[in-house]
């Protein structure tokens, strides 16, 4: 069955005065994933959230968002499918948390204010009566942006930068949230984070942007392949290795002339005497564990840009 | 667009800052109109009904700051986007709230002065077709105003704040123009014709021995009015809203 797309970009473009924002951006949301969005400062990952959201109109390319391409006059009915919090949570900070949810109500146009008690339940904002949105905490007032982009029953929510500036408990509060979302009411999200630990920690689907431009989109399990853990061991005399790890059933991969990546960890004491068995000598062993950050750096060109 | 107008209505009334404006003006109106009538022997005439007039280009920019601009700085502009309305509509609901509370604000000292002269025992001398006719004018001058401030903040955000600064100069040199090159009555002529209906009636009783065809003031508020709402539209549907 061919995958379902939320969002698919192509060559996407936004030039300013002098400088590329995005150059040609070709991204895909599948439906029903957490789609985690990577890039360092000024890559264009909020850049792009602005185009998608309407704030901000592209000078190149097109995207399409639930089929609606952003050159047709329907693009925002489509829209009307998503909720965003884009930076910082735009809310009323003179209202209540139920009356920010009213407003929105009202500016969608909807019927009756059926479903604000269970987005607020859902939020954690049931309790909070007739205290003003200004005398919110940081976590609140992100968690209340992200109830008003709930309002309307959205498929698809787009957040950027949730978490900046949250407490370890506002951080849990919204990874919770968020997957919550995703499962039980099957919403497609879109989430932009320089927290890459926390993002691998509920995204399924990544993209890589830099300087404008994708770099590489791949699922959470290709991802797990590239950083899984691994030994990497320095030998003498490199088929003697491959053979033992082939009689031990090791699962491993030549790096180089001398050195092999094993994905296991091996029984060194075994390993070492079968080695020796087979005149190989042990020169190196070091256990490597690549992380989500040092795997962007890798894509994004190294030294370079750390 | 009803939703928007309904929603932009309610923020508006919630929106403290509105609300005090509203209160001021009557109070300011009543104050200054009370002196005035006791001046003139506990009279009400036309003029008293409208001393807060003289401060409509004041407001506008006010008004506009904390509903439209304030829009754009709190980001509450992005779920209207987001949620699929568009920016002509979001534009024109923000300038009709605006401008609709703005002329209540101008407005409401009428009855709220009528009803102080008539306890503090004054005789009313304005014409009830005259204070009619300056309420419909300041109407449409309080909708101009708004069009025209609304404009600058949209160009702000879509331009510079130089260009939002060279268009304020130019309007304020085009008010100046006439008194520098044309000299007295003439910038009186179109200050009155721009600002202030009542202002406009007296100069144009001043203006017979210059010679220059009267247009009726509602009528060149109104081609204002349309020129920069149009113009507001045309940039916002081009601006870049963060």
């Amino acid at each position: 069955m061919e995958k379902e797309f939320v969002l698919k970009t192509k060559g996407l473009e936004k030039h300013y005065k002098g400088f590329n924002a995005l150059n040609g951006v070709d991204m895909n949301v599948p439906k029903g994933s957490i789609y985690g969005f990577v890039g360092k400062n000024g890559a264009g990952k909020t850049t792009l959230i602005r185009l998608i959201c309407g704030m901000q109109l592209p000078t190149g390319g097109e995207f399409t968002l639930y089929g609606k391409s952003s050159k047709d006059k329907d693009i925002a009915r489509a829209r009307k499918k998503m909720g965003a919090v884009v930076e910082s949570p735009a809310i009323y900070t003179d209202m209540t948390a139920r009356d920010n949810l009213k407003q929105q109500y009202r500016i969608l146009g909807l019927p009756n204010y059926d479903g604000i008690d269970e987005i607020l339940q859902l939020v954690g904002l049931a309790d909070t009566g007739k205290k003003k949105a200004k005398n919110f905490s940081l976590g609140m007032r992100q968690r209340l942006g992200i109830a008003v982009s709930l309002c309307g029953d959205p498929d698809f929510l787009v957040l950027d930068e949730p978490i900046n500036g949250l407490d370890p408990q506002g951080i849990i509060e919204i990874r919770e949230l968020i997957i919550k979302l995703n499962r039980e009411r099957d919403i497609t999200v879109l989430i932009s984070s320089h927290i890459l630990d926390e993002l691998s920690r509920l995204a399924t689907h990544y993209g890589f942007i830099d300087g404008g431009r994708m770099i590489k989109e791949m699922s959470a399990e290709e991802l797990e392949s590239a950083c899984r853990k691994c030994t990497r061991i320095k030998v003498s005399d490199i088929r003697a290795l491959s053979k033992v790890c082939e009689e031990m059933g090791y699962s491993y991969e030549v790096c180089s002339e001398s050195t092999v990546d094993i994905f296991a960890k091996p029984n060194i004491t075994q390993l070492t005497l079968k080695l020796a068995e087979n005149n190989c000598e042990i020169l190196e062993v070091a256990e490597r564990d690549e992380s989500l950050e040092s795997f962007y750096i890798s894509l994004v060109g190294g030294e370079q840009n750390a | 667009m009803l939703d928007l107008i309904r929603a932009d209505t309610v923020s508006t009334l919630k929106n403290k800052s509105v609300m005090l404006l509203m209160l001021f003006f009557p109070v300011l109106n009543v104050t200054v109109g009370l002196i005035d009538a006791f001046k003139a022997g506990r009279t009400l005439n036309h003029d008293c009904f409208f001393e807060a007039l003289s401060y409509l280009g004041m407001t506008a920019a006010y008004f506009t700051s904390v509903t439209f601009g304030n829009d754009i700085t709190s980001g509450t502009i992005r779920p209207k986007l987001t949620a699929g309305k568009s920016r002509t509509a979001v534009y024109m609901s923000r300038l009709i709230v605006t401008a609709v509370f703005h002329a209540a604000a101008v407005i409401l000292p009428v009855p709220v002065m009528l009803a102080a002269g008539m306890v503090t025992g004054c005789k009313v001398t304005a014409s009830a077709s005259s204070v009619a006719l300056t309420v419909l004018c300041a109407f449409i001058a309080a909708y101009a105003l708004s069009a025209f401030y609304m404009l600058v903040n949209v160009i702000i955000r879509h331009q510079t704040k130089a260009t939002a600064c060279g268009v304020c100069m130019a309007f304020i040199m085009n008010m100046v123009g006439y008194v520098v090159v044309l000299g007295g009555d003439k910038e009186a002529f179109v200050i009155g014709r721009f600002t202030l209906p009542s202002g406009y009636i007296k100069m144009i009783m001043n203006m017979d021995k210059f010679k220059i065809p009267a247009l009726p003031t509602p009528v060149y508020m109104l081609v204002f009015s349309v020129v920069l709402t149009f113009i507001g539209i045309i940039i916002a549907k081009r601006a870049d809203f963060k």
